[in-house]
């Protein structure tokens, strides 16, 4: 019985493989003839041609004199930065709703409540354009732009000051900094004689300092309209800010009901016998729930980073330069559709294995 | 997404792409991509019909095969995906304001029919800001549609005249007008003729002005399948005859009047002297149920994009030869 069960296994497996493969093989075939009568072209030299096309932010210098390989990784560039920023932020955002929402406190959990199930449940796309919309609109135009605290918020994006340095003065900072450092921890050592307001003065006290210092050594550079736009200065464009705030706030309602779960799975003995030791609320979920809980939450937190990394994809819709947007103006100049949606798909494959068998092994160290 | 499933059906796709006259024929309609809508060229009306200069195309052609312009099937592609449908076979004809030029002749299996439309890149901004000219637009942000030539061409001009240029780039063209219309762009940029009809659908048309400046050709002109010489003929031969009506006078109004006429080159065309239809694979009637049903080449223009329509342009280069313009069919006979 035992061995013709195995038998039948090895030939129900056997034509599988060979139906599969040759279904690929003459798929493939097939292809490449149509691409062939059709005369359109094949290949991967594209990638060594230039560009032709400029690209409003990246991380490299980058111009249209470039090559559509340099193209594509500052599209690549953009997706991971938005990738990282945004699982970090999206995970702090799930924390804080996750831990909301099995509060006491009526208002805090209702609140965390109503939050993930209104932003669950509006579409992604909906979001990313109205968080859009919101920054075109309410922002004033960059001629009529308001300082606020030296930083600009105008509709073409957010402009900070930021200091610019030699190197003498970088040293002298250090050395500076170190002394005030010595000084303050010499003053906490002292200060639990005094109450909290002497405190809270002896720190705005230095802190003032420090900022005087910077002030007298660094020069500021801050930004400036000039002609069009503003020059000089940091800037986050509002197609960053947009798809940031739209990915972290969608992501993080997900996480923040994986991280909820993962709470309620614990054990009630646990919160039972760390109440019987004496630790507040804050220490029990500190030390003993959401320790614990991670095990249970780790592998959906895991597909939720997956996905954050992957629908930033949608920022074609609003314009930010990422991998697809990149690639699909790069289709469009060369053509070559199969190419290009293949390498998509190769790179959202490998940063998902990548990403995902990194925090499985961060997981099951953790774990051990 | 739908170009990952174009692309699917070209792998599928055993068809041989010779024959599409007959695959037309025999389907009963004409398969025609359009734009998402461009105002003037291709867009819906209010009852939700189809209208336009590059429609008419499409119209023409329907008549000039079935005697009737009704027969016409529209898909709407954004200018992603225009090439792939084409090139898949979902549709048989791209007529959507699309720039001639020799990557897209050449490397993407399509093949060009003559040019309905000449045209130039421009740029658009509002009068407020006080610039007369294209060259001012130093470290301007600049709005644009993913996908067109005129990605290259902006790059371009502002390289060789040294220039900054912060490009912002959206898939759908109504993104593109929106981010324009809020200001997150100081100009907009794309074929003049698209910019005049961005600035007609505009609440307030006055508020802004097409600068001087055309910094590339844009010949647009309709595609079909590399590789398909016969359906080629009937598409190119069919604008020609747009033009010739134009140079005979002959229009909707008076095709019937010319049915008894002596001019041989009149009999030719409208198939009283037989046997132009049947080189094309055609009726004999087709030029004359063209004109019959679809005007001819001044008809059109003035109707979708003229002085009397929205958009208000010049016949320009877009006259016939004769006129000092760029239309010029060669003899049909």
């Amino acid at each position: 019985m035992k061995a013709k069960y195995k038998l039948s296994s090895i030939i129900f497996s056997t034509t599988t493989l060979f139906l599969v493969g040759g279904i690929i093989y003459v798929l493939f075939s097939q292809l490449q003839e149509n691409l062939n009568t059709q005369n359109i072209a094949t290949g991967f030299s594209f990638l060594g041609y230039e560009a032709g096309f400029e690209i409003s932010e990246s991380l490299v210098d980058y111009d249209s004199f470039d090559t559509y390989e340099k193209a594509l990784l500052v599209g690549f560039l953009n997706t991971i930065k938005m990738a990282v920023v945004g699982c970090f932020f999206a995970f702090f955002i799930g924390l804080i709703f996750g831990v909301m929402g099995i509060s006491k406190k009526h208002a805090l959990k209702s609140f965390a409540e109503n939050y993930i199930n209104i932003i669950r449940n509006i579409p992604l796309l909906l979001q990313l354009f109205f968080w859009y919309a919101l920054f075109t609109d309410i922002f004033p135009n960059v001629k009529e732009a308001k300082s606020f605290l030296g930083v600009l918020l105008t509709n073409r994006g957010f402009y900070f000051p930021i200091f610019t340095s030699t190197f003498v003065t970088f040293i002298f900072i250090f050395i500076t900094g170190i002394f005030l450092v010595g000084i303050l921890y010499f003053c906490l050592i002292r200060i639990k004689k005094y109450k909290i307001p002497s405190f809270i003065c002896l720190n705005l006290f230095s802190l003032w300092i420090i900022t005087l210092v910077f002030n007298q050594l660094f020069t500021v550079t801050h930004p400036t309209l000039q002609g069009f736009n503003i020059s000089g200065g940091e800037s986050l464009s509002p197609e960053f800010c947009s798809l940031f705030l739209g990915l972290t706030i969608y992501t993080g309602a997900f996480m923040a009901e994986i991280i909820r779960s993962g709470i309620l799975a614990i054990d009630k003995g646990q919160w039972e016998a760390g109440r019987s030791i004496g630790l507040n609320d804050y220490q029990l979920l500190r030390f003993i729930i959401i320790p614990q809980s991670f095990k249970v939450s780790l592998p959906p937190l895991i597909s939720q980073f997956l996905n954050l990394t992957k629908n930033s994809s949608l920022a074609v819709a609003i314009g930010y330069p990422d991998f697809v947007s990149i690639a699909n103006t790069s289709m469009n100049q060369t053509g070559q559709a199969i190419e290009l949606v293949g390498l998509i798909m190769a790179m959202y494959l490998s940063l998902s294995l990548i990403s995902s068998v990194t925090l499985n092994f961060l997981g099951r160290s953790s774990r051990a | 997404m739908k170009s990952s499933l174009i692309i699917l059906s070209i792998v599928l796709s055993g068809i041989c792409f010779s024959g599409t006259l007959d695959v037309v024929k025999k389907r009963g309609t004409l398969r025609c991509g359009v734009s998402t809508g461009l105002a003037g060229f291709s867009t819906p009306d209010s009852k939700g019909v189809w209208r336009g200069l590059d429609v008419d195309i499409c119209r023409a052609i329907a008549a000039a095969i079935f005697n009737d312009p009704k027969k016409v099937d529209y898909v709407s592609l954004n200018a992603q995906q225009r090439f792939t449908a084409l090139q898949s076979g979902e549709i048989d004809l791209l007529s959507r304001n699309t720039t001639h030029n020799l990557s897209r002749d050449t490397q993407m299996g399509i093949n060009f029919a003559p040019i309905v439309f000449f045209d130039g890149q421009g740029f658009m901004v509002r009068k407020k800001i006080g610039i007369k000219s294209a060259m001012e637009l130093d470290g301007a942000s600049v709005c644009t549609q993913q996908g067109t030539t005129t990605e290259l061409n902006m790059a371009d001009f502002f390289r060789s005249n040294r220039l900054k240029l912060k490009p912002v780039v959206f898939e759908s063209n109504e993104e593109v007008n929106q981010s324009f219309i809020k200001g997150r762009c100081d100009a907009l940029t794309t074929d003049r003729s698209g910019l005049a009809s961005e600035r007609s659908k505009m609440k307030n048309p006055g508020e802004y002005t097409i600068l001087p400046e055309v910094i590339s050709k844009e010949p647009l002109a309709p595609a079909v399948r590399h590789g398909d010489d016969q359906w080629l003929d009937v598409v190119k031969w069919t604008i020609y005859a747009l033009i010739e009506a134009e140079e005979l006078e002959i229009d909707s109004k008076n095709v019937k009047s010319f049915s008894k006429s002596k001019n041989p080159r009149v009999r030719r065309f409208l198939g009283i002297s037989r046997g132009n239809g049947k080189a094309l694979g055609l009726d004999e009637a087709w030029a004359k149920n063209t004109i019959s049903h679809v005007g001819n080449y001044g008809e059109i223009f003035e109707r979708h994009v003229g002085k009397d329509s929205p958009l208000k342009l010049d016949r320009g280069l877009n006259n016939l030869w004769s006129k000092g313009g760029l239309l010029y069919a060669p003899p049909v006979r």
